[in-house]
This record gives structure tokens, C-alpha cells and sequence, in this order.
């Protein structure tokens, strides 16, 4: 992408230095200097990290961030460099979060229906999420944030970690989801709105230097 | 502007990116309407709660950790599967799947040519 493009495309400079540094990183590790990967990894792992992290719930965060990686370390030859090397990342990230939600969704629900047959047959699940005297009492606001994103559907809680949490544009959000820009603005004002919602009680809760 | 069309402008609204004309409309309806202002406060108090989170660190130098698979990978010696377990179990489903309806398929035609046959012998 030249200057003229980026202009047009409406990346900044900040932006534009990236671009170009991971994509010269990526070239160079392709040339041969398996050194470019590992640079490109320690910028990559703390965002990465958050992501899986915050999308399974801290549960196997660790062997999923090595997934990401391996993954793209696998798939380097076939960066074309028509977007951002960490939109090409994120991509990844997220299919390997959906695929394992998926997959866990789906032993969960057999092994919870199997549980509740032979305990108690025909009683409803109890709601797992924290209860508003719980937030008074410990005060660990964090844990009630990570327990009401887990009751969030996987793709708002991708949306709201790339956006509050990464901080990306909504154009990179919808190259990562594929997903057109009016699309990626109305499924985050939908997750956004399902965060609120569920987060409504505690918000009395919290001392007004907090906010 | 109704409530629930200024509902739906609130996160750009929140984020500074609305319209300048929109966003009057919507300042001049939160200034007279006390349900959507709440609504707008609650969720810029929840969004700015999201937004003030740590990330989630990693505790140990996961460079250290992943190198020697990144190495067995970059020599062509990985010998774990691209895709992860849960989604060559997909792939299975998916391939069995995918083999009923081919059997399915085969077995409609096959009935269908003998239907025609048995037809055309008894006509």
C-alpha cells in the first residue's frame, strides 16, 4: 500500500509506521532471520494473550495463545500484506477462540445434562453470575467484569474485548470478523447493551472514583 | 428524535463518532427525557468500567515456553495436527455428514431408476 492509498484509506501515521514495520518483520523472517518472528511474537503476545484469555475465560489461555501463534507461524507464507499483520493475527485468535467455545459449549451442555438428570431431574441451572451483595462485600470489580463477560454469547464478547479492551478502529474489527462497518457498529452497540444490562446492579455498587 | 432511535445512536454517541447533526438531535433529547439519559449514563459508566480493566498478563515469558514447538514447526518436524482437536472433531462430523447425504442421495437415485423401470415394465 503506498502513501496515496493509506491517505485514502485513512490510516494514520502512528498507524502507517506499524504497517510497515511488521510487514518489513514478516518479510524478513520469511527471508530467513527467524529472529523477525520472535519480535514479532513479544509485540503480539500481551494483546494476543488478553484476547484468548478474556474469551474462554482464562481456561486453557495458555496453550490457545501458543495455538495462535503456531498457527500463524504456519500460515506466514500465505500473508499476502494486504491488510495489518495484527489484524491478520486477531483473525486467527478468533477462530481459535470460536472453535474451542464451540467445541467446549457442546461437551459442556452433554456433560451439565447428564449431571442434572441423575442430581436433580427436571430443576433449572442455577445463575452462575455474582450477585450484588457479593460486589459489596469483596469489592473486586474485575472478577465481577470477567464473570459478566463470560455470560455474554461469544461474539459480544469478542466485539467488546476488540474494541473497549484492544482499542482497535471499527474498520480493523471488521476485517477481523468480516463484517461491514454499519454491521460491526450494530453487533457492538448489541454486545455494549447486553454488558450494561447485566451490569446494572453493581454499577450503584461502585464508588464514583472507580468511574 | 424518538427514545429508541437515539438508543440506538448511544455507543457512537458515547464515542464521539456521531454525525455533528445527529449528535444534537440526541443531546437535545437526553436533555429532556430522563429514561434515555440514564440509559446513556449507565452505559458510559459501564463501557468506561470495561475500558479502565488490566489486560490479562501472562505470568511467565511465553517466548521461552513456545520456542522449541515454533522450532519444530519452522523444521517441519510439528508433528501436531494444524488444526486443534476440537476442530478435526468438527471436521469428522462434518465428513460424516457430508457422507449420509451422499448416501442419502444414492440411494434416492437408485430408487428412482427402479421406480422408472418397474414403471415402464408394467406400462
Amino acid at each position: 500500500m503506498n502513501d496515496a492509498e493509506m491517505s485514502a484509506a485513512g490510516v494514520s501515521a502512528a498507524s502507517a509506521l506499524q504497517y510497515d514495520t511488521d510487514h518489513e518483520l514478516v518479510r524478513q523472517y520469511l527471508a530467513g532471520d527467524s529472529h523477525a518472528f520472535e519480535i514479532l511474537f513479544r509485540k503480539y503476545q500481551s494483546p494476543i494473550f488478553n484476547l484468548v484469555n478474556r474469551m474462554v475465560g482464562g481456561e486453557d489461555a495458555y496453550d490457545l495463545t501458543q495455538d495462535v501463534f503456531c498457527n500463524a507461524l504456519r500460515a506466514i507464507h500465505s500473508f499476502r500484506g494486504d491488510s495489518k499483520f495484527s489484524t491478520w493475527l486477531y483473525s486467527i485468535a478468533k477462530n481459535v477462540c470460536l472453535n474451542r467455545i464451540r467445541t467446549r459449549s457442546t461437551r459442556r451442555e452433554e456433560s451439565l445434562d447428564e449431571m442434572y438428570e441423575v442430581v436433580n431431574p427436571g430443576m433449572e441451572i442455577a445463575d452462575a453470575s455474582p450477585s450484588p451483595q457479593s460486589i459489596a462485600e469483596v469489592h473486586e470489580l474485575q472478577d465481577v467484569v470477567d464473570k459478566v463477560l463470560e455470560t455474554l454469547t461469544p461474539d459480544q464478547r469478542l466485539m467488546i474485548i476488540l474494541r473497549d479492551f484492544e482499542q482497535l478502529s471499527y474498520e480493523e474489527i471488521g476485517d477481523i470478523t468480516g463484517a461491514s462497518l454499519p454491521n460491526v457498529k450494530s453487533r457492538l452497540h448489541r454486545a455494549r447493551l447486553a454488558f450494561k444490562n447485566k451490569f446494572a446492579p453493581y454499577i450503584p455498587l461502585i464508588r464514583e472514583d472507580v468511574l | 428524535m424518538r427514545c429508541d432511535e437515539v438508543r440506538e445512536k448511544l455507543t457512537e454517541f458515547t464515542e464521539h463518532t456521531l454525525l455533528p447533526k445527529d449528535r444534537d438531535r440526541v443531546v437535545e433529547h437526553l436533555a429532556t427525557c430522563v429514561q434515555c439519559r440514564m440509559e446513556a449514563n449507565d452505559l458510559a459508566k459501564a463501557i468506561h468500567v470495561i475500558r479502565t480493566m488490566p489486560r490479562k498478563e501472562p505470568v511467565t515469558d511465553l517466548w521461552e515456553e513456545f520456542a522449541p514447538r515454533f522450532d519444530a514447526i519452522r523444521s517441519g518436524e510439528d508433528s501436531t495436527p494444524q488444526c486443534s482437536e476440537d476442530f478435526s472433531f468438527a471436521r469428522v462430523v462434518d465428513a460424516i455428514r457430508e457422507g449420509w447425504l451422499i448416501f442419502a442421495n444414492v440411494v434416492s437415485i437408485s430408487t428412482r431408476t427402479k421406480l422408472q423401470s418397474l414403471t415402464r415394465g408394467t406400462g
